[in-house]
């Protein structure tokens, strides 16, 4: 009876620090929130590239969630396809563990064309904006 | 005698020009520094935006435009209006406004089908950077 009870305790003990182990594997990356409310500009659905790497395909007021390593990383949105463009400027941020991160896709428009650029804002920005956006699960992929 | 009048003038002069700027310093390390940046395209950039803190007028904005405010630690609310439009609630960004940091509020135009919205979005240093490497200081507010 007593081996059972050992058993059991030993047992409780390791989940707690299994559970603990993973809750600090975690933190060790960084969340990046990527946001769209772009309003009538744009009618199809945005791409959204890390690291030269598709990530999602994002429509109008909409936002995507993404784990990412520390580290330096790179950013960039177009209007469509399927690769990043080295002609697109990409936006650079270096991203620390733990943290939550907040871009939005911006449209600036010209005399006769757009322009699609990333914008890092800071979280009381994107607090504001979430409530009228909607999560974005799959991301068209 | 007329000499040591003259030094001991010039010497006060100089105690006071440096308690001045000691002021000043002290001053602006105990407010914010608020970059109010505009790079809107071509949409109302024949217009001035008007950048509002609470009740008052602080800038009229031209097109890549930016204007840098020092602004007492509190909570504000900060608007951007065009000269036809009111400010109102929805078009308001409450902050809170710490001494010694610096804050990035662009202004942004949300086009609708009917419609255009502009409003103010707080960004980070980072990316303020590369939007006012395309703007240049409005001298004057034209307040």
């Amino acid at each position: 009876m007593e081996i059972k009870k050992l058993l059991l305790s030993s047992l409780l003990i390791c989940s707690i620090f299994l559970s603990k182990a993973q809750d600090s594997s975690s933190s060790e990356y960084a969340t990046m929130y990527i946001m769209r409310s772009s309003g009538t500009m744009g009618l199809g659905a945005f791409s959204a590239f890390i690291d030269d790497s598709l990530v999602c395909h994002l429509n109008n007021n909409r936002y995507s969630i993404h784990t990412l390593d520390p580290g330096l990383h790179k950013f960039q949105a177009r209007a469509d396809g399927k690769k990043a463009k080295k002609n697109i400027k990409s936006l650079e941020i270096k991203i620390s563990p733990g943290q939550n991160y907040y871009l939005i896709i911006d449209v600036i428009d010209h005399y006769f064309t757009g322009t699609i650029s990333l914008i890092e804002v800071t979280e009381n920005t994107a607090r504001k904006m979430f409530p009228k956006l909607k999560e974005d699960h799959d991301c068209g992929l | 005698m007329r000499m040591k009048k003259i030094v001991i003038s010039l010497l006060i002069c100089f105690a006071c020009n440096l308690q001045l700027t000691a002021q000043n310093d002290t001053t602006h390390s105990s407010s914010a520094k608020v970059y109010i940046l505009r790079a809107t395209g071509f949409s109302g950039s024949l217009v001035n935006f008007r950048a509002w803190v609470n009740d008052s007028v602080i800038c009229k904005l031209a097109n890549n435009h930016y204007s840098v405010h020092h602004i007492r630690p509190g909570t504000y609310t900060f608007y951007a209006t065009s000269f036809d439009t009111y400010k109102m609630q929805q078009n308001g960004f409450e902050m809170q406004v710490e001494a010694g940091k610096t804050y990035y509020l662009r202004m942004v135009i949300k086009k609708r089908m009917f419609d255009s919205f502009l409003y103010l979005q707080d960004i980070t240093e980072n990316s303020a950077t590369s939007v006012l490497s395309k703007c240049k200081p409005q001298v004057d507010c034209k307040l």
